[in-house]
């Protein structure tokens, strides 16, 4: 490894210390590659992960483990206009992006 | 700001939250890593960034006030980045080009740390991280 973020698990522990997310549909704004989704997504129903940014969806897609491929999905959005019906979330995640 | 926030609004079921995370800049100094032992190199050029985000927490501070969303909890933690060399710190730090640089005098003492260090020796930023919960107050 030649780089490596937050190996001691700080930003999952935190996260799952303040928000139950076991069995929520989740936002994900700012998703980029899925860093932190992974953190989460195994006991989330399901997330949808955005970002303005193709090439990060496009990442975030190819690289979601096979036990999440019907859980995680990647959306091209940008965050002022939500291509998402209203009240479909339990929860939405602003990962580094506000 | 507003807008993004009121748009998760929107999308957020009744009783729905909102998990605000981000970094709490500027970074702390960058360190050389080896074992349990940390030595500090100095700091990034961070001279045009104010600290904190007062955008951000001004438009946090605005859908609170419009009844949006209420502030339920804030947490926070350090998180540190690793790199094995200055290119990779130089590559991750393009990212945050607009309130963080490296400057050439750092980034030779870097080089020299890592190479006296040896293998074990690793590159370490450390960030302070701001977490807020928020819930939907439904309209």
């Amino acid at each position: 490894m030649t780089s490596s973020f937050d190996p001691e698990g700080h930003e999952a522990a935190t996260l799952a210390s303040v928000l139950e997310l076991t069995g929520a549909r989740v936002l994900e704004i700012g998703a980029g590659d899925g860093r932190l989704t992974w953190q989460y997504a195994a006991r989330a129903h399901s997330v949808i992960g955005t970002d303005s940014d193709a090439e990060s969806v496009g990442y975030l897609m190819e690289d979601r483990p096979p036990g999440l491929w019907d859980r995680v999905a990647g959306v091209i959005a940008d965050s002022q206009h939500l291509p998402f019906a209203s009240e479909r979330f339990d929860a939405a995640v602003l990962a580094w992006s506000l | 700001m507003v807008h993004a926030l009121s748009e998760m609004w929107r999308t957020l079921a009744a009783g729905g939250v909102l998990l605000d995370i981000r970094p709490y800049l500027p970074f702390g100094p960058l360190e050389l890593v080896r074992g349990p032992e940390a030595r500090s190199l100095g700091r990034l050029d961070e001279a045009e960034f104010d600290p904190g985000d007062p955008a951000a927490d001004n438009a946090v501070a605005e859908v609170t006030r419009r009844g949006l969303f209420a502030l339920r909890h804030t947490s926070s933690f350090y998180s540190s980045s690793y790199w094995d060399s200055v290119a990779e710190l130089r590559e991750y730090l393009k990212d945050w080009y607009d309130v963080a640089r490296l400057p050439r005098r750092l980034a030779g003492e870097a080089r020299t740390a890592l190479r006296r260090a040896g293998s074990s020796g690793r590159l370490r930023l450390k960030t302070y991280v701001v977490v807020n919960v928020m819930r939907k107050i439904p309209g």
